[in-house]
């Protein structure tokens, strides 16, 4: 029969001689000589039980009659008869089982080996019960192990004799944490006992990385599936084991990398938060003293010492923002910016930013306007952020227009139920090929034939990522150079 | 005119806080750590502590804990000075003892009106 045939050559059992006359097991006794029937108050639970017969024994109901199907129930509870038993599935004659009965009832006495005979008995039968799935099982090119409930290995195939380095048949009746180094057994025990609660297909250990042992005593990283085997002689656990050396030492190097890489990051960031405390402190010191001289607290000032002063006041003063953009960025980027989200008076946050900017304004002879809502609008934001951004449209608006004026206009029937902030200007407005780039970080905006206008080029980038914490946008609109521009923050509704 | 303890650990920057004080007519003491100031605090005591946060060693926030834990000084106004004024640290600055912060770097036309924003009127002019 093909099947067994298939069975046979792929997986050869302990004895490989289909031989229930062969001699008994080393370690029992000859001379205690039992019938079946004395078997049967040996406690054997096979007995306690119906004569169910698992697999492909049952077909031997039709076959060869009571007494072979007593053989092959009482068989496959020695080791020796293993091989007998998986050929014998419905296959011997009943004279040669009855032979191997009588031969395997010697053995009963010991009771050395009893608990693990059984268990190899169940697994030769569940060997049977595979049918066609045995030779898939033994020539299948994943390592596979199958164990009974107490941990004991019963059948593996080929793969995982390689895997492990065992020469054939030397891994049956080991127990499983065998395969185990020591340092993990214990964990593994608690896995096998998880594992028996809920016996279900899937991955051992998820999320660990388990061990392999060798039999040379090498381990190896290793990926574990299980699945469990119902049978009527109990449950069975199959074990799909994978060496993953090659992913591990893939993830492992992934890993420092990516520990590196943050590591890298923290220190870029901690360096420059510290660097622009650094460089804030003695900022204080020249802006304030400049301050103090211009406000003549030490005395009178010529007008060429006032007009000095006042440059050395400007540029400290452009040092600072570029200092606090750089610190702004660095704690966006590294995600160190919280924003809160609470409701919000578009009334007030214009008002606020008009009065910061007023004095600018009114420096380059620009009007500033702000049409405040009425009723007032609501949006769901962060206040501080919210100001930022304005004041650094509205600054950009002041910046880049010399006649005109910036306006702030507050709208709360947009389509896309947002609340929109625009800051026009009558100023330069913006070629076409500016936009693309427009809010990329250190993005400047050079006039054709001018000196670039100073900043740092950060104050849109930084802008449009404060909107984007807020869960909103900054879009752009100009009608081309000369033009103007109109800057627009998009926000939620508040509640 | 007021009796104005200033801690701060940067030369430059006591200096700047002590003139602008002084030429608005203010008595200024000052300390260098945090410990020295909560010392002179407690035997003044002064009508106002300006304090930085950023110091090493004891910091502005262990001075202010340390004056608000002295019955002589428990009740003198605490005043942070401090260029981390970030979302969330002026909570944070008043709910260890501080009764309010200057963020930095100052701005010399408006300080000194900031900080006699925090005269109690029972302890100031006491020339």
């Amino acid at each position: 029969m093909p099947v067994e045939s298939s069975l046979r050559r792929d997986v050869p059992a302990p004895a490989s001689a289909p031989s229930a006359s062969r001699p008994v097991t080393p370690g029992v006794s000859p001379g205690d000589h039992r019938g079946p029937g004395g078997e049967a108050r040996s406690g054997s639970p096979e007995r306690h039980q119906p004569p169910v017969i698992a697999g492909g024994a049952r077909g031997g109901d039709q076959g060869p009659g009571p007494a072979a199907r007593w053989g092959l129930a009482l068989a496959p509870a020695v080791v020796a008869a293993v091989a007998a038993a998986s050929n014998a599935a419905g296959l011997l004659s009943a004279s040669s089982a009855i032979v191997g009965v009588a031969a395997l009832s010697t053995l009963w006495a010991t009771a050395i080996g009893v608990a693990y005979a059984r268990s190899a008995a169940r697994l030769t039968r569940h060997r049977r019960a595979l049918g066609h799935d045995a030779a898939l099982f033994a020539g299948a090119p994943t390592a596979m192990i199958i164990a009974d409930g107490s941990g004991r290995i019963g059948l593996v195939n080929a793969e995982a004799e390689r895997l492990f380095g065992y020469p054939p048949q030397a891994m049956n009746g080991l127990e499983i944490e065998a395969l185990v180094p020591g340092r993990l057994r214990g964990v593994h025990v608690a896995h096998r006992a998880s594992y028996a609660t809920h016996p279900v297909v899937r991955p051992m250990g998820t999320g660990k990385t388990l061990h392999g042992l060798r039999r040379d005593g090498t381990e190896f990283p290793a990926e574990v599936s299980l699945g469990p085997v119902e049978s009527p002689d109990g449950a069975f656990v199959v074990a799909a084991i994978r060496d993953v050396t090659e992913r591990f030492v893939f993830e492992q190097t992934l890993r420092e990398q990516h520990a590196r890489l943050e590591a890298a990051l923290r220190s870029k960031n901690r360096f420059l938060a510290r660097m622009s405390h650094e460089l804030r402190t003695p900022l204080n010191a020249i802006i304030g003293f400049t301050g103090t001289l211009l406000m003549r607290l030490p005395g009178p000032l010529t007008g060429d010492q006032e007009k000095q002063l006042t440059l050395v006041r400007s540029s400290g003063q452009h040092l600072l923002s570029i200092i606090n953009d750089l610190l702004d960025l660095a704690q966006i980027e590294s995600d160190r910016v919280r924003v809160g989200s609470e409701p919000v008076s578009c009334r007030e946050v214009v008002a606020e930013v008009k009065s910061t900017l007023e004095p600018l304004a009114a420096a380059k002879g620009l009007a500033l306007d702000a049409s405040t809502p009425e009723p007032d609008v609501i949006v769901k934001a962060d206040r501080r952020a919210m100001v930022q951004i304005l004041v650094n449209l509205v600054g950009n608006g002041i910046k880049f227009t010399s006649t005109g004026g910036v306006s702030i206009s507050v709208n709360a029937g947009a389509d896309d139920g947002m609340v929109e902030l625009s800051v026009r200007d009558t100023g330069i407005g913006l070629p076409d090929d500016a936009r693309a780039r427009l809010f990329d970080e250190f993005a400047r905006l050079h006039a054709e034939g001018s000196e670039p206008y100073e900043g740092t080029g950060l104050g849109l980038h930084i802008s449009q990522k404060l909107a984007g914490l807020l869960g909103g946008r900054i879009t752009f609109h100009s009608d081309g150079p000369g033009h103007g521009s109109r800057f627009t923050l998009h926000v939620p509704k508040g509640a | 005119m007021a009796l104005v303890l200033i801690i701060e650990d940067n030369p430059a920057n006591l200096a700047l806080m002590e003139y602008l004080l002084k030429a608005f007519g203010h008595d200024v003491r000052t300390a260098t750590g945090a410990l020295a100031g909560v010392e002179r605090a407690t035997e003044m005591p002064p009508d106002v502590v300006l304090v930085d946060l950023h110091m090493p060693g004891p910091d502005g926030f262990e001075a202010a804990r340390l004056i608000r834990a002295h019955e002589r000084t428990a009740a003198v106004p605490l005043v942070a000075v401090t260029a981390s004024a970030m979302v969330g640290d002026r909570d944070m600055i008043l709910a260890r003892g501080f009764d309010g912060y200057i963020g930095k770097p100052i701005t010399p036309e408006t300080f000194v009106e900031q900080v006699e924003r925090f005269l109690r009127p029972a302890s100031g002019d006491t020339a």
